[in-house]
């Protein structure tokens, strides 16, 4: 069965890096970093929620504060 | 040659006059026979006992030494004693033809001549050409009744003995064999199992498939077509092709504000105003979806649904927007009016709580109406329609059957799942454990502002297609005009496991389907300047923007069968190794920028999504399986026919991997499309508990990439009792009733799994289900 690899595939950076240069556009969108953390969060569970702070406080972050919470009821 | 008097000098005239008959000219080398005596008799319309005289008397005469055309002149003579107005048809060589305007008219060459040159373009000499030999071929026949239809038949084999393929296609007629129409009129068809057997449904199958039969001879050039019937691209909804666009969400504030003309101008229809009361603006809501769709091949729905309604039902208690709810659900339910007589494919988006950006929009209220403000000002109201409707679903239909339409697409927000609408997932999940019955659009960090599904699963990334104004003034609104899906299994079968060609193939697929949305959006945009399309076509504002613009609509390129694609390329399947995953997300990745650089080079919206593939998964696993016999891979019973390839870049339906691991590597995929994807979840409990669907929904939407989702859980439904049961079964539990239907998500919607072809039929047999 497929082990998720723990490095971000390369057509991912791109695709993150082709949506920060819509942020102009698409403000709501997050940032690349985020995208990256957010990536390797879902994909390989190797990012806790709280290392997500490092984003400083952007909106994404709020949600992984709230995940946090939901997982830890779970 | 009074009296049937047989004078040298009438011979003479017989013959001056008979030479411009083709039969005089054919009966030059046949030899005499009685038999054809007889034949050339009852052709003119003689009985057959005269027939026989008058054959008997020439017998007494004749020879097969001489030939026919040294009796013609006898036959004639003797004619004209029996039947004189026979003899007047003999002697002219005669032929009546059967109409389309059920008459008789007399043969005319030139008739057959002028068509060829009028439908075909052909020059005038070689249309001749063709038309003498098909008379000629007529003639000879000695066929009792000659129709029109018969003798374009004819025409064509003649076209095409002389290489006039292209115009052979433009004469054709077109239609269906005798046997097929018998068996549709005494058992209905299967390809469609939204219609049911009834008249409306016959001459909906009929007049598809003339359709798509013009579509493919008239409409599309040979370059599509061809890639068609060869399985390279699938153009989906052939048989509305020429006529009009796919799919549509609307905006029912325009009609809150404006009233409503079913027709789009109120020339065939009465016209409402705007409504002045919550019961009619429900009204008008369900009837703009039925109106829409007679323009429509695919679903209507309707965006932000209950936000906008939100202050039409400001004031109202609860049971009473409950009771609107359950009569617009019913509404859209029971107008069974549709396409052939089905239902309208309908959805509804509705939210928990007020998206952030309408929430300084100032509402649209219904005429007369106290309600002001900005929509923030109706949170309370949005949340307790949402409720509203989610009751009358959880209840289901007077018998406890669930609703299959409208479809309802619930918005989750990551960010505010656990932050104070845990009451609403719940009952959600409970909706979900119940019936099967929510679609979940999941808000994910890459997904645009703005956005809403519909259809079988289509986003309308609506930023692209709306601005402010529309956002003000109620005209929120867009679809998806076309869908074309490329057949990666194919590509992989011809590249040979070699990477640079399947990026070539797929340049050279991705120009077909550009051709074919260009070709489509032309149509649409005639069609609704001819006024085909009045509802459509309807001006939404002084600018004289119509309500449907080909210009602001989605062009689809649909992707199938990733998992076969990269198992053939790989060797192993898209959830088997990180080798195959990673080269699956590099071809989507590609085909996304490909998209793109259409979208640049057009000016037009194409989009990269997954295709629902009903009838595409399996009708490219058949064609592929007969074109490379040695290379295909598929699913299914090969022994049985019933074979089909895995929808768009999901993992086999019957891999037996967690439902984690399968959610985690298609989830991979969603954010690589330009919105359309859609991932299942296939249930085993009968009756799973709520609370675990709503752990499960959380976990899937904040630990996957998955934008859009639903929880499929199979109901068999009886008949007799109306009690619905979660599972496959062929008796009742509670009456112990045969009588029985079984309902499935097919793709993207509930319905009775009888009318499945067999591909779908073996997926459904197939799918591994999970319990919670």
């Amino acid at each position: 069965m497929i082990e998720i690899p723990h490095d971000i595939p390369e057509c991912y950076k791109e695709f993150f890096e082709q949506l920060e240069q819509t942020r102009d556009k698409n403000p709501h969108l997050s940032k690349f970093k985020e995208h990256l953390e957010w990536w390797q969060c879902i994909m390989t569970g190797s990012t806790t929620y709280a290392q997500c702070k490092n984003c400083d406080g952007a909106p994404r972050c709020e949600a992984y504060d709230m995940n946090e919470k939901v997982w830890s009821e779970m | 040659m009074p009296n049937g008097k047989i004078t040298p000098k009438a011979i003479e005239e017989f013959y001056s006059q008979d030479k411009s008959n083709v039969l005089f000219w054919l009966s030059k080398t046949e030899r005499y026979s009685k038999e054809r005596v007889i034949q050339n008799c009852m052709r003119v319309g003689v009985s057959e006992e005269t027939a026989n005289k008058i054959a008997r008397e020439i017998d007494r005469y004749a020879d097969s030494r001489v030939k026919m055309s040294d009796i013609r002149p006898l036959i004639y003579a003797l004619l004209q004693r029996y039947d004189q107005q026979a003899a007047r048809r003999f002697k002219a060589g005669e032929i009546f033809v059967s109409t389309s305007l059920e008459t008789f008219e007399r043969f005319d060459r030139s008739r057959i001549t002028d068509s060829i040159v009028k439908e075909t373009g052909l020059d005038e000499q070689s249309a001749d050409m063709v038309a003498f030999e098909a008379e000629k071929f007529i003639k000879t026949a000695n066929l009792d009744n000659v129709s029109s239809a018969l003798i374009r038949e004819i025409v064509n084999v003649k076209l095409l003995e002389h290489g006039f393929y292209k115009e052979r296609n433009l004469y054709t007629r077109i239609g269906m064999p005798v046997y097929d129409l018998t068996t549709i009129i005494d058992k209905g068809d299967k390809e469609n199992a939204n219609l049911q057997y009834n008249p409306e449904t016959i001459h909906k199958i009929m007049a598809d498939q003339m359709s798509k039969e013009y579509t493919l001879l008239k409409i599309l050039p040979k370059e599509m077509s061809d890639a068609h019937l060869k399985g390279n691209i699938h153009i989906h909804d052939m048989d509305y092709f020429f006529s009009r666009p796919f799919c549509f969400s609307h905006d029912i504030r325009f009609f809150i504000k404006n009233g409503f003309r079913p027709d789009g101008t109120g020339r065939h229809t009465s016209i409402a105003g705007p409504a002045k009361s919550p019961e009619v603006a429900f009204l008008h809501a369900a009837k703009v979806l039925a109106a829409s769709q007679t323009n429509c091949a695919g679903g209507q729905g309707f965006s932000y649904f209950n936000t906008f309604m939100a202050p039409v039902v400001a004031g109202l208690g609860y049971k009473q927007m409950k009771q609107l709810a359950q009569m617009f659900i019913y509404e859209m339910s029971q107008m069974y009016v549709a396409r052939g007589g089905q239902v309208v494919f309908s959805s509804i988006d509705l939210d928990m709580h007020v998206p952030d950006m309408l929430k300084d929009i100032p509402v649209i209220a219904p005429r007369g109406s106290n309600a002001k403000g900005t929509y923030a000002d109706y949170e309370d109201e949005t949340r307790q329609l949402f409720n509203a409707f989610l009751d009358v679903y959880l209840k289901g239909d007077w018998q406890g059957k669930p609703f299959n339409f409208p479809k309802f697409e619930v918005m989750l927000d990551p960010k505010k799942m656990g932050n104070g609408y845990s009451e609403e997932l719940y009952k959600v999940s409970e909706l979900a454990a119940k019936f099967g019955t929510p679609y979940y659009i999941i808000k994910q960090p890459y997904m645009p502002e703005f956005s809403c599904y519909q259809c079988c699963a289509y986003l309308m990334p609506l930023e692209d297609a709306t601005d402010e104004d529309d956002l003000k003034n109620g005209t929120v609104r867009g679809g998806s005009l076309q869908v074309v899906t490329l057949n990666l299994p194919q590509i992989a079968y011809e590249s040979d496991k070699e990477e640079s060609r399947i990026y070539e193939l797929i340049d050279q697929r991705l120009q077909v389907a550009k051709n074919v949305m260009i070709l489509r959006k032309e149509l649409i945009e005639k069609n609704l300047k001819v006024g085909m399309l009045p509802f459509l076509a309807q001006k939404v504002n002084e600018k004289g923007d119509r309500y449907f613009e080909p210009s602001k609509q989605s062009y689809t390129i649909g992707v199938l069968g990733f998992n076969e694609m990269v198992k053939y390329h790989t060797g192993s399947e898209l959830h088997e190794s990180q080798e195959s995953w990673m080269f699956g997300l590099r071809v989507m990745k590609y085909i996304k920028e490909k998209v793109a650089k259409l979208r640049e080079e057009t000016g037009m919206f194409f989009a990269l999504a997954r295709t629902p593939a009903e009838a595409t998964a399996y009708r490219f696993a058949l064609i592929d399986r007969k074109r490379y016999p040695n290379k295909a891979i598929y699913q299914g019973n090969p022994d049985t026919n019933a074979i089909y390839y895995t929808n768009s870049f999901h993992v086999r339906p019957n891999a037996d991997i967690p439902l984690f691991k399968r959610m985690q590597t298609e989830g991979a995929f969603h954010p690589l499309t330009d919105g359309g994807a859609m991932s299942h979840v296939w249930f085993s409990d009968a009756n799973p508990d709520p609370e675990a669907v709503t752990q499960l929904t959380k976990q899937l939407a904040t630990k996957t990439a998955i934008q859009y989702m639903a929880f499929t859980k199979d109901l068999t439904i009886c008949d007799d009792c109306g009690f619905t049961f979660g599972s496959i079964g062929d008796k009742c539990p509670s009456c112990q009733s045969a009588n029985v239907q079984t309902w499935s998500r097919i793709t993207g919607y509930y319905q009775n799994i009888t009318g499945w072809n067999k591909g779908k039929l073996q997926e459904l047999k197939d799918r591994r289900r999970y319990g919670l």
